[in-house]
């Protein structure tokens, strides 16, 4: 018998590769995305607000034609993504479009290139952002239509989001802002321009949608046509909670003087003087027109000596007080909330010196 | 060594800021002033080291204080607290007076200071013992007079 480190590897298959294949076939895929060809990317759930890096292998990336330029094919270990994902990479975002399935060494996802940031206002009045693809769905219009009397704009526009509970509830007539102009005019405005409905701009409005057609029962996408209306007179761009926005109304969703452009605390200093009065913080909401206005709010004390300091409230104003020289120089962190906006302010205790 | 030095400024303030007397003769009516306002108006009348600024143009009460640590022995050391209470000139003798005190706006203010340090809930909360009061002299330049009062409390080293 020879010892095994002589012997020569079998010169003919037995055909009993298979266990060898089952056992290993995960491994081989993990180690080549460990390798150059793989890059880091970021996937995201629909309204981004949970992501997670992972390792994938990104093919159609040299492709011949100006549409196939626009989609991805993404390998990822089983389980990884689904669709109606986001995906980041090389600071571009993607969509994951088609149903993700594996041959068991790995999964396969397509994606389309996300191109357009969309906004609009839902049915309870907060404003929703998302990103999708949009693409021409009247390629050889002239962009014109009518009939004797006048000249209306006509185009249309393929968009599709990822399948939330956002997007599922766009309903036919919501109308977007879609008009790559907006850069250039957000470039030319100051920090003090809260709102601006001057500019031409080019807005669509839903008129189909379809949500079961890219239903794959636990994700999916939304597609819908949207085609180009008429700009109205509160169409334009806005700064709401010092975010700005390009929005437009529908037909039911109107942009009101009671929208909130702004939360704020108000306070006459951020140190809380440990053995004084207490230092008093009130909340104050601001709508378009930058009048105050009474918005129904909560406010959160974060800091691990609760025990330690006095708090009380009295119509939009809380009181903070201590008198524990101990907490001295620690933080606190003041967190006012109200119609969907949050916005916080840290407090530091000094000493009253 | 020098911990006790923030930690006394931060109770002297605190003891001078919670006797209403004080405030008020350093503020003047303070009944339609917010917390937040004393707060903000005590801190620019009450400092504590002891530069007393020839650009104060105020006519106003003012008290400055520092600590300092003049003997350092082998266990223990001392401690002084040094009060400059002042007033400007105008104001010394304008009549100002508090029911149960005797004296111009800078011997009652000094009479208010003496009581809040050596009041039972301040005067052992500084070192070793009692605060002690150990000399009241007179501050005097061309626009501020007043008092200098001196207190000595011994910490262990």
């Amino acid at each position: 018998m020879k010892e095994w480190y002589l012997m020569q590897p079998p010169t003919m298959f037995s055909g009993d590769e298979s266990e060898e294949f089952a056992d290993y076939k995960t491994d081989y895929f993990s180690e080549l995305l460990q390798s150059d060809i793989a890059i880091d990317i970021i996937l995201y759930n629909p309204d981004m607000t949970i992501h997670k890096v992972a390792r994938a292998i990104i093919n159609n990336k040299t492709p011949d034609t100006k549409l196939n330029s626009w989609s991805r094919h993404l390998l990822l270990p089983v389980g990884t993504s689904k669709s109606g994902m986001y995906v980041k990479y090389d600071n571009r975002f993607w969509l994951i479009n088609g149903i993700v399935d594996n041959n068991t060494v790995y999964e396969k996802a397509t994606m389309v290139f996300c191109n357009w940031y969309l906004s609009w206002i839902n049915q309870q009045g907060k404003i929703i952002t998302r990103r999708c693809s949009i693409t021409s769905a009247s390629q050889y219009n002239s962009g014109e239509t009518g009939v004797t009397r006048y000249i209306v704009r006509s185009d249309q526009l393929s968009i599709t989001f990822p399948c939330d509970d956002e997007t599922l509830m766009i309903k036919d007539g919501q109308r977007f802002i879609i008009d790559k102009r907006c850069e250039l005019y957000e470039k030319a405005f100051d920090n003090n321009i809260k709102k601006d409905t001057n500019k031409n701009l080019l807005v669509y409005q839903v008129t189909r949608m379809s949500n079961i057609l890219y239903n794959y029962e636990d994700c999916g996408i939304i597609d819908l046509i949207a085609s180009q209306d008429e700009q109205r007179e509160t169409d334009g761009y806005y700064v709401i909670n010092n975010n700005s926005y390009w929005l437009c109304d529908g037909d039911d969703i109107v942009i009101n003087k009671n929208q909130i452009l702004s939360v704020k605390i108000d306070y006459t200093t951020s140190f809380i003087y440990c053995g004084t009065a207490a230092q008093k913080f009130t909340a104050k909401f601001y709508n378009l027109n930058n009048e105050e206005i009474q918005v129904e709010h909560t406010w959160t004390v974060d800091c691990d000596f609760m025990s330690d300091i006095n708090v009380s409230e009295d119509g939009d104003s809380i009181y903070i007080s201590t008198s524990n020289p101990k907490l001295i120089n620690k933080k606190i962190n003041l967190i006012l909330q109200g119609a969907g906006e949050t916005t916080t302010l840290l407090l530091t205790i000094k000493p009253f010196l | 060594m020098c911990y006790e030095m923030g930690m006394y400024k931060h109770k002297i303030h605190t003891a001078l800021y919670n006797n209403k007397n004080i405030v008020e003769t350093l503020l003047g009516d303070i009944s339609e002033m917010t917390p937040q306002e004393i707060i903000k108006d005590f801190k620019k009348h009450v400092e504590s080291h002891l530069f007393v600024a020839e650009t104060i143009t105020d006519a106003g009460t003012f008290i400055f204080y520092d600590i300092e640590i003049p003997i350092i022995r082998t266990n223990i050391k001392q401690c002084n607290i040094i009060l400059y209470i002042i007033c400007h000139r105008k104001m010394l003798d304008d009549g100002f007076s508090i029911d149960g005190y005797i004296g111009n706006r800078a011997d009652i203010m000094s009479q208010l200071v003496e009581e809040t340090l050596l009041d039972k809930e301040v005067l052992n909360d500084f070192g070793i013992g009692a605060l002690n009061l150990v000399s009241n002299q007179i501050y005097n330049s061309s626009r501020f007079y007043g008092r200098i009062m001196t207190f000595e409390i011994p910490n262990f080293r």
